[in-house]
């Protein structure tokens, strides 16, 4: 079952950039790790960054779905940076003990993308 | 106004069925009341805007959406009540859809169309699809704003519906929560989810916060009891799972 419609991975030279919007279904999940993968796979990106600023709710199932896209992104040799948290969305998951552990985060694009750029440099040897 | 508020209504049910009408309805006389207390009677624009709004984020097909919003822009531009070919156009959509209703549903029709705040209110929503969960989520934060709750205390109670709504899609593939209000003294949401789902194995191991699950499903939980004032669970392979919980506001 799909809508119809699927979250664009946007390249940006060397970074990748998805915006989250309302809900994540499982398919759009499922779709969007797919297409981040490719999207790597076929040009390696130095950041993902994964904006949250249209998110209402930032349950377990979204939170555990952001993980894995780390994680996926991690084994590629790309850093993700969640950006555009509501306060009240990070004051939510604190009190519930959620975490997104390890992913970095950034208050917003801007900074999202300047975390991407040091990190990228930093790791030149 | 009456008429009016149940002509739209049943224009709404129409295209996105009895609970997304409810949401919207609700929604919308919460606004023009708001509006009437300060002085304001909002005009039929403003009042078009606002069930407009309403109705790009819960009505899902852009079709519905478009035919909603101009069958309502018919019924708030002929705002004057006196006027007969407004009586004649609420009164057979209300015709049509009170023909095919049962008498509980005309009973919500009117319990609708009063503005007396009712000291207990319940609401039912069936878990069968994902959608359902967004359903449930929209639900429960328009009770929380209708009994006073900050946008942090909406967040929380919503997100905690969010997953028990999630769980029982998930686990059990289906199943139902039930909202109740009371306004008596202190206000309070109550909160059941119920399903008949395989159930939570190592329930007390999970509540003693002792259990690592790769699917998260403990965590979940006990970050709902976090939140909750109040929280019992019961769950097992013979009774699938119940979870009632309780948040106070204000």
């Amino acid at each position: 079952m799909t809508e119809g419609f699927k979250i664009p991975v946007i390249r940006l030279y060397d970074t990748l950039i998805v915006s989250i919007q309302g809900n994540l279904s499982d398919a759009l999940v499922r779709a969007l790790k797919a297409d981040i993968t490719a999207e790597i796979e076929q040009r390696a990106a130095h950041g993902l960054v994964i904006d949250v600023s249209g998110v209402d709710v930032l349950d377990s199932y979204l939170s555990k779905a952001i993980y894995d896209i780390a994680q996926i992104a991690a084994l590629m040799g790309t850093q993700t940076v969640l950006s555009g948290l509501d306060p009240m969305l990070a004051m939510t998951l604190v009190e519930m003990g959620l975490d997104l552990a390890g992913v970095a985060t950034a208050l917003n694009l801007e900074s999202a993308l300047e975390y991407i750029a040091k990190a990228a440099s930093g790791g030149q040897a | 106004m009456t008429a009016q508020v149940q002509a739209i209504f049943a224009v709404l049910q129409e295209h996105s069925g009895r609970i997304i009408a409810e949401t919207i309805i609700e929604s919308y006389q919460r606004r023009v009341q708001r509006s009437a207390d300060s002085g304001v009677d909002m005009r039929p624009n403003a009042r078009l805007k606002a069930l407009q709004h309403s109705i790009k984020l819960f009505v899902a097909a852009e079709q519905e959406q478009q035919k909603c919003i101009s069958e309502i822009e018919k019924l708030l531009n002929l705002g004057d009540q006196a006027n007969p070919s407004i009586q004649t156009i609420s009164r057979s959509t209300q015709e049509k859809s009170l023909q095919n209703e049962s008498a509980q549903s005309e009973k919500q029709a009117a319990h609708i169309s009063s503005h007396t705040l009712k000291a207990e209110e319940e609401f039912e929503v069936e878990i069968q699809r994902e959608s359902d969960i967004v359903v449930a989520r929209h639900r429960v934060r328009s009770l929380c704003m209708d009994l006073g709750a900050d946008r942090l205390l909406q967040t929380k109670v919503t997100t905690v519906v969010s997953e028990m709504a999630r769980n029982i899609f998930q686990y059990a593939g289906r199943g139902f929560m039930r909202f109740r209000l009371t306004r008596n003294g202190r206000a309070a949401l109550r909160i059941m989810a119920r399903d008949y789902g395989p159930g939570i194995s190592n329930l007390d191991v999970i509540l003693a916060g002792e259990y690592r699950s790769k699917t998260g499903m403990g965590k979940g939980i006990l970050s709902m009891r976090t939140i909750m004032d109040e929280f019992d669970i019961r769950s097992g392979p013979e009774i699938g799972t119940e979870i009632k919980c309780t948040k106070y506001m204000g």
